[in-house]
Formats: C-alpha cells, structure tokens, sequence
C-alpha cells in the first residue's frame, strides 16, 4: 500500500499556484477589505466539502465497472491536459509581461517545457521529493518576503471591517475552485489503492496547510493597501515584495517572487504530466506510457503558442479552474452515488 | 536520458548569449522631473568608473514618459532601463490631471518600480539634481535616495501609488514633500502639497512639523514647534468618531524635550494653545476638501462595510460634504514623565 503522506507537498504546491496566480487576487478583489476572513471560510467550506468527497464507496464503484473506469480516468486526464495547458500559457505570459518585456515568449517557454519532459522521465515519486524540496522552500521564500514587508503594514487598512457587501457567492466559487487541486489526491487514492481514511487525512492537511497560506497572503495584502485600491491589484504578493528591499542582497526583490513563480511553474507542470500519464494508462492499458512524454510537451508548448497568439490565456485560466473544479466535485459525488448502490 | 541532457546543456549557455545586453550599454534613469510642459531625465550609466557613474540631466518637451525614453535611447544609442527609477519629483505648477496622468503610466508599466517616491518642487530640474549632487562624495543616486529616506519618513515620503489612489479615489489624498533649495543653497523640505483627486493644496513649513507630529505616531522623534524652541514628540493619544453626529474627538498626549517647561504653567499653556490653534488651522481645511490628518480611514472604523460608508455619505450629499459638517474636539494632555 502506497503511503499518501509522500504526494501531499505535491497537491499542496497545484493549490499554491492557482493561489498565487490568479485565486488570491479574485478573492481580494472581490471582497474588499475583508478578504482575509472570505479566505478563511472558504479554506472551512473546502475542508468539510473535500473531507467528505473521500470515501470507500468511490474505490469500490472503480473497481467493479471497467467502463466507468476508464470513463473517469478519461476525464481526469483531460482535466491535467487542460489544467498545464492553461497554467503554461497564463504564468509564462505573466512572466513575460511582468519581469522580461524583451524576451520573446517562445524562449521562456522552452525552460518551462523542459521540466516537464524532465518530470516525465523520472516520474511521480520523484516529482513529490522535488515538490516537497521546492515546495518548502517555496514557502519559505514567501513567508520572508511577508515578514519583511512589516513597515508597509498599518492596521487602519483592515476598515471597514467586512469590506465589501456579500451580495453574491462569488468568492466562496472561487475559494472552491482554488482547492481543486485535492482531485489529484484521489487519482492517487483510486489507483494506488490508499487506505481512503488516509487519504482523507492528507486531503486535510493539505487544505490546511495552502489555506493558511491564503488566509496570511490575504491579510498581509489587506494591511498594506486600502480598500479602495484593491480594485485595480494584479498580484498581491508582487505587490507585496515591491515594498521589501534586501539591498544587501538584491534591489528589487520581485526578483524572488520571479523565482518563486517560476519553480512552482515546473513543479506543477511536472507534476501534471505524472497525473497525465496516470490517467492515460489507467483509461486505455498503455503499458509504454513514456512515450507520451515528448507528444504531451510538445503540444501544451503549441497550445501555449497559439493562446498568446490569440490572447487567450485569461479565458483559458478561468476555464481551466472552472473545469477542474467541476470535475473535482461533481466526479467524487457520481462516484459515491454508484458505488453506494452497489450492494 | 543523455539526449535530455545534452538539449539542457545547450539551452543554458544560449540563455546568455541571447538577446544579450553589456551594462555599459544600459542608460539607467534614476529620476524624473515631470513638469505641465516636458519631462527632464536624469540618468547614470552603471558600468562608468565615474565616481557618479556618468550622471547626466536629459531635458525633453515629451508629455509622455515613454516618448522621452524612446528619444534618449534613440539619441544616445543605448538601452534605457527604469528598473531602479527611484524618484519622481513634479514641478509646483503641475495640475492634478498632470499628475494622474504620469502615475497611471508608471504604474500601468510594469518595469517601473511601484514604490517609486515622489516630491515636489519649486526649483528647476537643473538646479535640484545639481544643488543635491554638490553635496559630499556619495553618487548623486544614493543621496538622492537618502535624502527622502530621513528619519521624518511618516511625512516625506510619498510613494507612486499613494499618489495615484489619491488623484483616482475621492476619500484618499497623499501627503507629498514640497523639496525648495534653502540657506546656503542646501535641498530642504519646506512644507507638503496635498494632493486630492482633482486638486492640489500647499501645506507651508509653519503646520509640516505638527503634522509630522501627528502621522509619526508614538514614534521617537521630536517636531520643533515653529515659531518656539520647543521640540515635542507625541506619546500617546485616540481619535473616535462618532457617526450618530458626525462629530470627532482628538485627544494627544504630547512630550516635551525641555523638561523646565514642566514647572512654568504659562509656558504649559502656551505650547498647548500652539499646537492646538496649528491643528485647527490644519483641521479646517477639511472645509475646502483637504483631508490632511487622513481623518476618513479613522472615520471607515466605525462603518462595518464599505456600503454602508458610501450611505453615509449619501445622508450629507457626498464625501466632501460630509467632511464638512464634520464637528471636532481636541483635547491636549503633556505628558510630565521624564525620560
């Protein structure tokens, strides 16, 4: 039996970057000056709402029908297809706008594509070691860059107190859609036969673990702009690091916000193409699954091309969320509906 | 495996080559100088074994910042870069709309920094960089960066993007450093200019110091009182507004340098009376739509949503009006402890 325990940092790090790149800014701009509180319901709401979703049920209603089977693993291999082709074309365009106005978007992407290749040779445990090592330090990185940010901190920013009025659900959707990443940990729990009692318990700590980074990110946005420029805010932790200067090391720290986009890039890229391939050689019985490698990178590098080409990437952002995040719930539902009339 | 390998060793070294730009080739712009007419660059050359890295003062009729960076590198044949632009500095007679319209620009590009400072002034471009480069031996750069980096960082400092919240939102204005060239032809602050949404106030050197007392909450530092030899420092104090009446409460505790004051009642009172008449004065400009003290964010703390302000605001007419008819009571206490 596979311990779960080693993929956490894994999923962790697919929820930090739909945090990062577009979830906190959503829930930020959407709430006001009290984002910091929509942010912890919405981590309570996922908690109970994923908690729920694992259960035996689901394990069963997979093994007894090879149709459905193959039905889901279909669907969740086009959910990581969509998911890196989204995430590829949107953070590299990002990066081109943000930091390297002069280089040429193919260029950059190629760095991208290569770890994907890379993931893809070595395969999902050595991902979730790479995840954990980067992931932590990732963490890390950002947790100094919020400390340093102190002197920009002033308490009065936090009024009002509930920011804007709720009149829609719109920031609880976009909480749900940030925390789809878990549906890669019942992948793992489906086809690496993982007691789900574990599974549920890592699905947990996962949530809690990316959920205080929302909570944090969100408050320390909140100390540091008041609620009538959060409107026009693109990215809160570049704007955060923009106010922090380690002259003894770097200028302008953005530059560590550059890296700290960058590698969650490659993990998750990484990471989606192990998801992929497991998908795939669960649908179709493809036992020579690395062959698929340099096709799956090679497309999401075309793919990319053609979203920039057309400026697509913000439409295909929000699909791809949209879609995962669907699929992360209504899948484990359907799932727990067959295998709970199974007798 | 070793294929992977070989394309990842081929990509490394490429990255360098590609696209490549020398440092020396880099003008790098480390001040502007916007005025209603031009804007006036002053660049360095980071590579220059100049003791200030081949500081230059580039005027330009351009109302544009980027036309005017196109021009220079054109001119000059080098790469511009606004990487480490640190400071924006606006001629007096600029208007509001001028203003608006160069932090949008800084800000909608995402190459300038965010936090770039901003200041104004009533002397030339020429004349400022010059009379702050004559200063001592440091690069022009990093005195220029000091010098709005000083211990009265609660006054003069202003970012870009205070500044464009407070030319783009009515309830937020900016407290910008007025910078003249004083006495012995040494740069000095000499006053703010408050800047709101569509206009601009001029803040005189008389009420800086109280209002420096005011930001610069509980903090070490001590104001000189114009007019006195008196330096105090604030120690403690609350503001509440009360939203039923619209009406707010100022209560300070003020320290005062010279501890003699302490055993002469008079001189109590005088120092009281001071700063108390230099807050009305200050206060009352709330009248004409000058929110100096930045009273609506303690106003936003009795107000539950930001709905729920805006309603408020509706009950007067609008936010100006309601700063208004806004009714105040200040009370001063100095605080005799010793240190």
């Amino acid at each position: 039996m596979t311990d779960i325990k080693k993929y956490r940092w894994l999923t962790v790090m697919l929820i930090f970057s739909n945090i990062l790149f577009f979830g906190a800014k959503q829930i930020i701009r959407h709430s006001g000056s009290n984002s910091y509180m929509t942010a912890l319901l919405c981590c309570v709401i996922c908690a109970f709402l994923y908690y729920s979703l694992f259960s035996k049920k689901a394990v069963k209603s997979i093994n007894s029908s090879k149709k459905l089977c193959r039905i889901v693993f279909i669907l969740l291999s086009l959910t990581a297809f969509v998911q890196s082709v989204a995430l590829c074309s949107y953070s590299v365009n990002a990066i081109t706008e943000t930091f390297m106005k002069k280089s040429p978007f193919p260029y950059i992407l190629i760095f991208v594509a290569l770890p994907v290749a890379m993931g893809g040779y070595y395969g999902l445990k050595s991902v979730s070691r790479y995840a954990r090592a980067g992931g932590i330090s990732i963490l890390f990185s950002t947790a100094v860059i919020l400390a340093f940010a102190y002197k920009e901190y002033n308490t009065k920013n936090l009024y009002p107190l509930f920011g804007n009025n709720i009149q829609s659900l719109s920031e609880f959707f976009y909480g749900l859609l940030m925390f789809s990443g878990i549906i890669y940990l019942y992948i793992i729990m489906l086809t690496q036969k993982t007691d789900f009692s574990k599974a549920k318990a890592e699905a947990a700590k996962t949530i809690l673990i990316s959920g205080a980074f929302l909570f944090i990110l969100c408050l320390c946005t909140n100390l540091s702009i008041p609620y009538e420029g959060l409107n026009t805010l693109s990215n809160p932790l570049l704007f955060i690091a923009s106010g922090v200067n380690f002259s003894f090391l770097v200028e302008r720290s953005e530059v560590i916000v550059f890296f700290i986009w960058i590698f969650t890039v490659f993990i998750c890229l990484s990471a989606l193409l192990c998801f992929f391939e497991i998908s795939v050689r669960n649908a179709f019985g493809i036992k020579n699954i690395k062959a698929l490698n340099g096709a799956f990178a090679s497309t999401i590098f075309f793919a990319s091309l053609i979203a920039d080409k057309y400026a697509v990437f913000s439409f295909l952002m929000n699909f791809s969320l949209i879609w995962t995040g669907c699929i992360s719930v209504i899948l484990p539902i359907v799932l727990n509906i067959k295998g709970g009339g199974q007798k | 495996m070793k294929k992977i390998f070989l394309m990842l060793l081929i990509c490394i070294p490429l990255s360098g080559c590609y696209d490549m730009t020398e440092i020396e080739d880099i003008e790098s712009v480390f001040a502007i100088y916007v005025e209603n007419e031009g804007i006036t660059y002053c660049t360095v050359t980071p590579g220059n074994e100049d003791k200030n890295y081949g500081a230059k003062i580039i005027k330009t009729d351009c109302i544009n910042p980027n036309d005017g960076l196109n021009r220079i590198s054109r001119e000059n044949g080098k790469d511009v870069s606004v990487a480490h632009l640190g400071q924006i500095i606006f001629s007096k007679d600029c208007s509001a709309e001028r203003i608006k319209e160069i932090c949008d620009y800084v800000l909608a590009e995402n190459e300038f920094h965010p936090k770039i400072m901003t200041a104004f002034s009533d002397v030339s471009a020429e004349d400022f960089i010059n009379k702050i480069s004559a200063q001592g031996n440091e690069a022009v750069y990093k005195k220029l960066k000091n010098f709005f980096n000083d211990k009265y960082a609660a006054v003069t400092k202003c970012s870009v993007t205070e500044l464009s919240r407070a030319t783009n939102h009515e309830t937020l204005g900016a407290n910008v450093p007025f910078v003249t060239i004083g006495e012995n032809n040494q740069p000095t602050f000499a006053g703010l200019m408050h800047v709101c949404k569509d206009r601009i106030k001029h803040i005189d050197k008389s009420l800086w110091n109280t209002i420096a007392l005011l930001e610069n909450n509980h903090k070490e530092i001590y104001y000189q009182l114009k007019d006195t030899s008196t330096a105090v420092k604030l120690t403690g104090g609350k503001v509440k507004y009360y939203k039923e009446n619209n009406h707010i409460d100022i209560y300070l505790e003020i320290y005062v340098s010279d501890n003699s004051v302490y055993e002469n009642e008079s001189r109590i009172e005088f120092i009281k009376t001071k700063i108390n008449s230099d807050i009305i004065k200050i206060l009352n400009e709330k009248n004409n739509g000058y929110d100096i003290l930045k009273l609506g964010r303690e106003m936003l703390k009795s107000f539950y949503t930001s709905e729920e302000f805006a309603d408020q605001c509706k009950k007067y007419g609008d936010y100006m009006k309601m700063m208004e008819n806004l009714d105040y009571n200040i009370e001063i206490k100095l605080n005799g402890e010793k240190m």
